[in-house]
């Protein structure tokens, strides 16, 4: 079993502070937690049971600042630190109160360049509803209502002629280090021997966490739970009342199954809000393999068309 | 054949026609903009507009002319518009519209001659201070506010180079 939990939180560059915070709000429907001196804004869903997920940070420039997976114990965090030097990757222990509300964090890079954290530890405040004799859902949902978040795809340098696929490396990491599994796979080249793109899991879903290859390392998306195909046409209704720019208008992805809408937030950081479980993900699964010639449906499993934007637009 | 690029000059009055719609997201909801036309622009001699009007195709909005230097394309822009969604109407397949907000630099253009007008923030990941001062930009964060000449990057440049 692995260690790690699930996503905890993701930290995010943003051009606009006011439109972002406006858009994270209105649109997804989280709720600002806590502002740090440092302007830093944190947000949750209102399913969520611990402070934040989201962190928006003041920048000149949009993408992902790092990944946070929260681990079963901090003796996990102490257990892991070895293992992950050991992988060859340096990792550095920050203290506790680094981020607010949020005990040590296990930093590194992934071979992708990517900032991860783990962290064992982060405030409990509990979900909307409670834990005691709940409603299903609060009555002061806003925008999509957006569950948690749920998982990110990380866009990972690949350039096959030079010898570089960090969608590989990071896969092989993720599985033999912090014991993920790999439930779907993209793979080209002429005898199929390139993995280009992977989806692996630690949890009972399809992905928690997938790595896609391009010319450079980036932010593809971040994604938010939703219960059902409804609440993603519901989520870009939404969209539509608040002219937000939406990259691909609900569909069904081949991979992962997830019934899904694409958009951007307004600094170019891509969102996905996707319904439905997909599948049970369990270790002993077949893992489930696209080819390069099938990747249009993989990806858009209506029209089994390629979109360029969304394969090659990211921050 | 590259056209001859006219001078910048003051911004003229076209009837400008969307022939061809172009999906771009939400930004061409054509009832949408004759409601905001009536709402916030100038018509300046033309009258209102009226959503109601069957058929209206016709967008008189002050714009002006932008002309591709690479590919020799022109087209008509307004100047309540991205460089970026007059660029679009085109209509030539693969024109790089990514998140139309200024963070992921695939319509990085340079602005060679003419004036725009910057809608929101540019992403220093993909356009920097010195290049700013050369005249980058991305298209969907710059309305024209003259005529005007633009280079177009390397991303834009084959779809607009290559036959529609």
């Amino acid at each position: 079993m692995s260690a790690i939990l699930r996503i905890g939180h993701a930290s995010l560059r943003v051009m606009d502070m006011d439109a972002a915070i406006n858009h994270y709000e209105n649109v997804l429907g989280m709720k600002i937690v806590a502002r740090d001196k440092q302007g830093h804004v944190y947000l949750k869903c209102w399913d969520e049971w611990d402070k934040f997920s989201l962190i928006l940070t003041a920048s000149d420039r949009a993408g992902l600042n790092h990944i946070a997976y929260k681990v079963r114990s901090e003796a996990d965090l102490d257990l892991l630190q070895p293992r992950i030097e050991a992988w060859g990757i340096p990792t550095t222990m920050l203290p506790e109160g680094t981020l607010p509300f949020t005990g040590r964090q296990l930093q590194f890079n992934l071979p992708s360049g990517h900032e991860m954290r783990l962290y064992a530890t982060k405030e409990l405040v509990g979900t909307d509803v409670g834990s005691l004799n709940p409603d299903p859902w609060p009555d002061d949902i806003k925008g999509s209502g957006a569950h948690w978040l749920d998982h990110c795809l990380l866009m990972c340098e690949l350039n096959p002629g030079a010898g570089v696929n960090t969608v590989e490396l990071n896969t092989r990491f993720m599985i033999e280090v912090l014991d993920f599994f790999l439930t779907e796979q993209v793979v080209a080249g002429p005898d199929h021997s390139i993995q280009a793109a992977t989806w692996l899991a630690c949890t009972t879903t399809p992905h928690d966490i997938a790595f896609v290859g391009g010319p450079s390392s980036g932010l593809h998306h971040i994604a938010y739970f939703l219960d059902s195909w409804h609440d993603v046409l519901k989520s870009a209704d939404i969209m539509a009342k608040r002219k937000v720019r939406i990259d691909v208008a609900p569909t069904r992805h081949g991979i992962t199954r997830g019934e899904t809408i694409y958009f951007f937030d307004p600094s170019g950081n891509r969102n996905e809000t996707f319904a439905g479980l997909g599948y049970l993900g369990q270790r002993d699964r077949p893992v489930t393999t696209w080819t390069e010639d099938q990747l249009g449906s993989g990806i858009f499993y209506h029209t089994g068309d390629l979109v360029p934007s969304f394969t090659e637009v990211y921050t | 054949m590259t056209r001859q690029h006219r001078p910048p000059s003051e911004p003229r009055y076209l009837l400008g026609t969307v022939s061809k719609p172009i999906d771009i997201g939400r930004y061409d909801a054509f009832a949408a903009s004759i409601h905001y036309l009536n709402k916030h622009l100038p018509t300046r001699g033309l009258g209102p507009f009226s959503a109601q009007v069957p058929n209206q195709m016709f967008v008189s909005r002050p714009k002006v002319s932008v002309h591709i230097l690479s590919s020799g394309d022109e087209y008509a822009c307004c100047l309540d518009e991205s460089l970026l969604k007059g660029m679009a109407r085109l209509g030539k397949r693969g024109i790089p519209v990514g998140c139309a907000s200024g963070g992921c630099g695939v319509c990085k253009v340079r602005v060679v001659e003419g004036d725009v007008r910057k809608l929101g923030p540019v992403s220093r990941a993909h356009v920097t201070e010195q290049e700013e001062a050369q005249g980058y930009t991305l298209a969907c964060r710059a309305a024209p506010t003259s005529n005007v000449l633009i280079e177009v990057n390397s991303s834009l440049r084959k779809p607009l180079c290559r036959p529609a």
